[in-house]
């Protein structure tokens, strides 16, 4: 058996590298389903519940990115273990990938404050 | 890990003994003549799978061509309407399921074990297995036009136009089985990609090494895995509802059209994705070969293929932005849409730079890629400009958008393939394509496609609408239209000649290639025959053959890692994932049957379901089964001593847990699955928010105690299949006991379906009668689905145990078993949470 076998642990590695974008897609998942939701109940002042459920899904998200990022530049937590160029390498894609994920999801909130909730298109 | 001075002893200056190389082309010999369908090496099943796929691509133009004929002038007669319909459903079917996405999932089948430095892929039979069933499913799919039985609905298959009220014949029941098993087929190729990028690669190539087409193809699969199951559930509900009236889009009844188009494009916008990266790798790969420089900005051409997979997956909406959805969730999917040409820029600006960076040859591959960046941006734009809503209900179902998803398809997809084609083909033939009719069939291609479509945006600015299959003349579009048509006979030209180039240039030769002629620095330009390079080198760079000068005539000679077959079979190196370390040596199956088999069997099963040949259909797929469990038998071989595969590493031939490839193969079939029933659980709240009128009472429901009864059967049934694996090292001193537990396990299973099915049947819920007990019954038949492969392959580990083939070292059959095991367990209590749960809390 060959030393390969020694401190791997490939698929949390590797999922790592995906948790910012998935994070993006879960916002837009959440503030979608929210609008469905508040929109198929009866009708109250729907405008100010959806502003604070997309506050509070955006701040969410973007704290979520935000310990990602912290985590990801402490050492001592290198990402992944292996060896030094790999493991750098990792960091910057999953740095360059929380900074994409962040500005997606402001990018979809924004709508929010602009639009009416729940009116058809015309 | 080879460590230092491992990979500072090779190459290995020793001489290699006599006859190593003829034993091993021995192993990996083809079989002769018609024994070739038994074949599952990559490079023979890949040239099968290439050349399919392109047979498909000229049959759905042909019918393009059709189409081209018939609009060519005002209220022209050459076709009739019924057959228009059925022609240009069929064009967009079979461009979309038959050609698009297996043409690169048959690319990366053929390209990436030499690419990565592998012997094969990782499940060489699963790849010959997919390849059949889409050979045979996509032929008898295609026949149904010349039996008047094709579909017509489009190749989107709305309903309500497509349920058996407006679409009564087997048209569209031939789509839904149809489509349906070749999307099993893709997702099988994808299991085998993504594991075969991850644990095939050769030592030393680590993920920031990796050929960009690699990272492609790993995003590629990683999507299919997501997006098609969506699609799968679409077309089961569908023909639940046409066969048996289970109402899932049927207003009266508590349905909604509306969630077909959901479910649809939840899979058909990544789906242009999932066609567009592989060929944006393949780019990144012909572009720095051309220009003789590495590709710039690599790292941010890998994020940006990260990001675009995951976008791709909020833009669904977008193809729904007039089907009256609220203004501001539309604008959530707008900005998404939006937001995904940041990623595509990025790599366009990287190809650019690359381009500047170095200095282009001008050859038929550098053609077709200026050709691709030019009508790409081109169909990008548009893209955007159809992103915003307003403009797109201007637009919506005109031929600007038919010229906008050509724009980006052909030019994202056909012209990167073409340039792929003239670019690789060295590598398979004896000779290379000729550059005189390469570039004379590109400007034929560059020329016609753009005479064809970009008059398109124009007569969809003018109000011409999509799908009509003709038009007075006093819309004035006869001009344009007939431009459109000159312009698609031009195209099929440049097509034609392409196949005239192949015919007098191909001669593939898997041992005896024209070679490295445009001097790639990736490993698929080693000197790769039926079974890849001679040895599997040790790669320090992502261009090793520019980085590694004597690197091909090294790994030619055998001076590096698994120069023979050390243990008389096929072989591959199994790595770690990240760094790719040499972890353990796979033996691969050779030759055999069984895929070929268990594809004709499985693919008649579904098409004479589709002619309600019920009887035939069950024999075809007990057949299936069969051949399945032949197939599986002879799998997972028993542990050697540790073997060396050269440079002092001694390697295990067997690994179990999470180092097993196999079980890396389940955890993405999970994913599958697992997405198949995240699709479900939207569809039940989709429809909950549109009819909840539907949903029963409370005081209604089935009784909690049922529910309860079936959770209590479905976690026992967990507890006893985790101790039959405490008790299966044991296995030798305690009797049968493993394979009591192991059965008593399946049986608990299937009691706790048995008795939520019977639950809901005495609480009066009947699948056809309105939109909730459609659901309720869609879990039990989902559950059902899980429980019926688990019963096999408990009835398959238990003859295992029985043949004393499963033990305490050989045990990853049991541990993937296991697996699905529990999924299918945790999936049945969501299932039960949901069905008895939600209406109680909703109520």
């Amino acid at each position: 058996m060959s030393a390969a076998f020694e401190g791997i642990r490939p698929l949390g590695d590797l999922l790592r590298l995906f948790i910012a974008p998935a994070i993006w897609f879960a916002h837009l998942g959440a503030v979608y389903a929210a609008e469905a939701l508040i929109c198929a109940g009866p009708p109250r002042s729907h405008g100010d519940t959806m502003s604070w459920i997309v506050f509070l899904f955006t701040a969410a998200a973007l704290m979520c990115l935000v310990i990602l990022t912290v985590r990801t530049l402490r050492p001592g937590d290198r990402v992944p273990p292996p060896s030094g160029q790999t493991s750098a390498w990792f960091r910057r894609i999953t740095l360059l990938l929380a900074v994409l994920s962040g500005s997606g999801v402001i990018w979809t909130a924004l709508p929010t404050a602009f639009l009416p909730v729940c009116s058809s298109a015309p | 890990m080879a460590d230092t001075s491992t990979v500072s002893s090779y190459p290995s200056t020793l001489p290699r003994p006599g006859g190593e190389q003829a034993a091993l082309e021995a192993v990996w010999a083809s079989p002769r003549s018609w024994r070739i369908v038994t074949d599952v090496n990559n490079t023979v099943i890949g040239g099968f799978y290439v050349g399919t796929a392109m047979l498909f691509f000229l049959l759905a133009g042909t019918l393009a061509l059709l189409i081209r004929l018939q609009l060519a002038v005002p209220s022209n007669t050459f076709l009739s309407q019924e057959t228009y319909n059925q022609i240009f459903t069929m064009h967009g079917t079979v461009m979309m399921f038959l050609f698009a996405v297996p043409v690169v999932e048959a690319m990366g089948i053929l390209l990436l074990p030499q690419m990565l430095g592998a012997r094969d892929q990782p499940f060489p039979r699963l790849g010959a297995f997919a390849f059949w069933a889409y050979l045979v499913g996509g032929l008898v799919f295609f026949s149904t036009l010349f039996f008047d039985l094709a579909p017509s609905g489009g190749w989107f298959m709305y309903p309500p136009l497509t349920s058996s009220r407006f679409s009564p014949n087997i048209g569209a029941d031939f789509w839904l089985l149809g489509i349906g098993f070749i999307e099993i087929s893709a997702i099988a190729g994808a299991i085998e990609i993504i594991v075969g990028v991850l644990r095939t690669r050769a030592p030393g190539m680590t993920l920031d090494r990796m050929p960009m087409f690699a990272w492609t193809m790993l995003i590629f699969a990683g999507m299919i895995v997501f997006a098609f199951p969506a699609i799968i559930l679409a077309t089961i509900l569908l023909e639940l509802e046409r066969a048996f009236g289970w109402p899932f889009f049927i207003a009266a009844k508590g349905g909604d059209a509306l969630l077909w188009q959901h479910l649809f494009w939840f899979f058909g916008h990544p789906d242009v994705y999932i066609i567009f990266l592989p060929a944006a790798g393949m780019v990144s790969m012909i572009i720095p070969t051309m220009a003789g420089t590495p590709l710039v900005g690599y790292r941010l051409v890998v994020v940006a293929l990260i990001a675009t997979g995951f976008f791709s997956f909020g833009l669904w909406v977008h193809h729904m932005f007039t089907t009256g959805i609220p203004a501001l969730s539309l604008s959530f999917f707008s900005a998404a849409s939006m937001a995904v040409s940041l990623p595509s820029g990025i790599q366009v600006f990287a190809w650019i730079a690359t381009i500047a960076s170095g200095r282009l040859r001008w050859t038929t591959p550098s053609l077709f890629i200026l050709g691709f960046l030019f009508i790409f941006t081109l169909g990008g734009l548009t893209g955007v400009m159809v992103a915003m809503v307003p403009f797109d209900w201007q637009v919506h179902d005109t031929y600007f958008v038919v010229a906008h998803f050509h724009y980006v398809l052909v030019g994202g997809m056909v012209f990167p393939l073409f340039a792929a084609f003239h670019y690789w083909a060295p590598a398979f033939s004896r000779r290379a394509l000729s550059e005189r009719l390469g570039k004379w069939t590109f400007w034929l291609m560059f020329g016609g496609f753009n005479i064809a479509f970009f008059p398109m945006h124009l007569t969809g600015l003018m109000g011409m609408p999509r799908r009509v299959y003709t038009y007075p003349a006093v819309m004035e579009w006869g001009v344009l239209n007939m431009v459109s048509t000159m312009g698609a006979f031009l195209f099929a030209a440049g097509i034609a000649l392409f196949l005239i180039d192949l015919a007098r240039n191909l001669r593939p030769d898997a041992s005896n290639t024209a070679g490295n002629i445009w001097n790639g620095g990736t490993l698929e330009w080693v000197h790769n025959r039926v079974y890849g390079a001679r040895s599997i080198p040790i790669v320090t760079s992502a261009d090793p053959l520019w980085e590694q000068p004597h690197l091909a005539r090294d790994v030619d000679a055998g001076r590096y890692y698994l120069p023979g077959s050390i243990t008389g079979r096929r072989e591959t190196l199994v790595t770690s994932p990240i760094e790719a370390a040499p972890q353990y040596l796979l033996r691969l199956p050779g030759p055999g049957w069984t895929p070929f088999l268990a594809a004709i069997f499985t693919a008649a099963f579904f098409m004479l379901l589709t002619v309600k040949a019920v009887t035939p259909a069950l024999i075809s797929g007990v057949l299936a089964v069969a051949m399945l469990v032949v197939w599986m038998w002879d799998s997972d071989p028993k542990p050697l001593e540790p073997v060396d595969i050269g440079g002092g590493i001694k390697l295990t031939t067997y690994a179990s847990g999470s180092l097993s490839h196999s079980w890396w193969a389940m955890i993405v079939l999970l994913l599958v699955t697992g997405s198949l029933y995240l699709a479900y659980v939207f569809s039940y709240l989709y429809l909950w928010t549109v009819s909840p009128q539907f949903w029963p009472k409370p005081e209604t429901l089935a009784p909690v105690a049922s529910a309860v009864l079936s959770a209590f059967l479905l976690v026992s049934g967990s507890a006893i299949l985790v101790v039959a694996g405490r008790v299966l090292p044991r296995r030798s001193r305690s009797g049968h006991a493993f394979e009591l537990l192991t059965g008593l396990a399946a049986a608990m299973l299937l009691a706790a379906l048995i008795a939520e099915v019977s639950a809901q049947s005495q609480a009066g819920q009947r699948p056809a009668t309105d939109i909730h007990g459609a659901l309720v019954f869609t879990a039990a038949f989902l559950q059902g689905q899980m429980a019926l492969p688990i019963l096999v392959m408990a009835g398959f580990v238990i003859g295992r145990s029985l043949g004393g083939r499963l033990g305490l070292e050989r045990r990853v059959i049991f541990d993937n078993f296991s697996l699905l095991y529990h999924y299918t367990i945790g999936q049945s209590l969501l299932g039960l949470l949901l069905v008895h749960g939600f209406p109680r809390l909703a109520g």
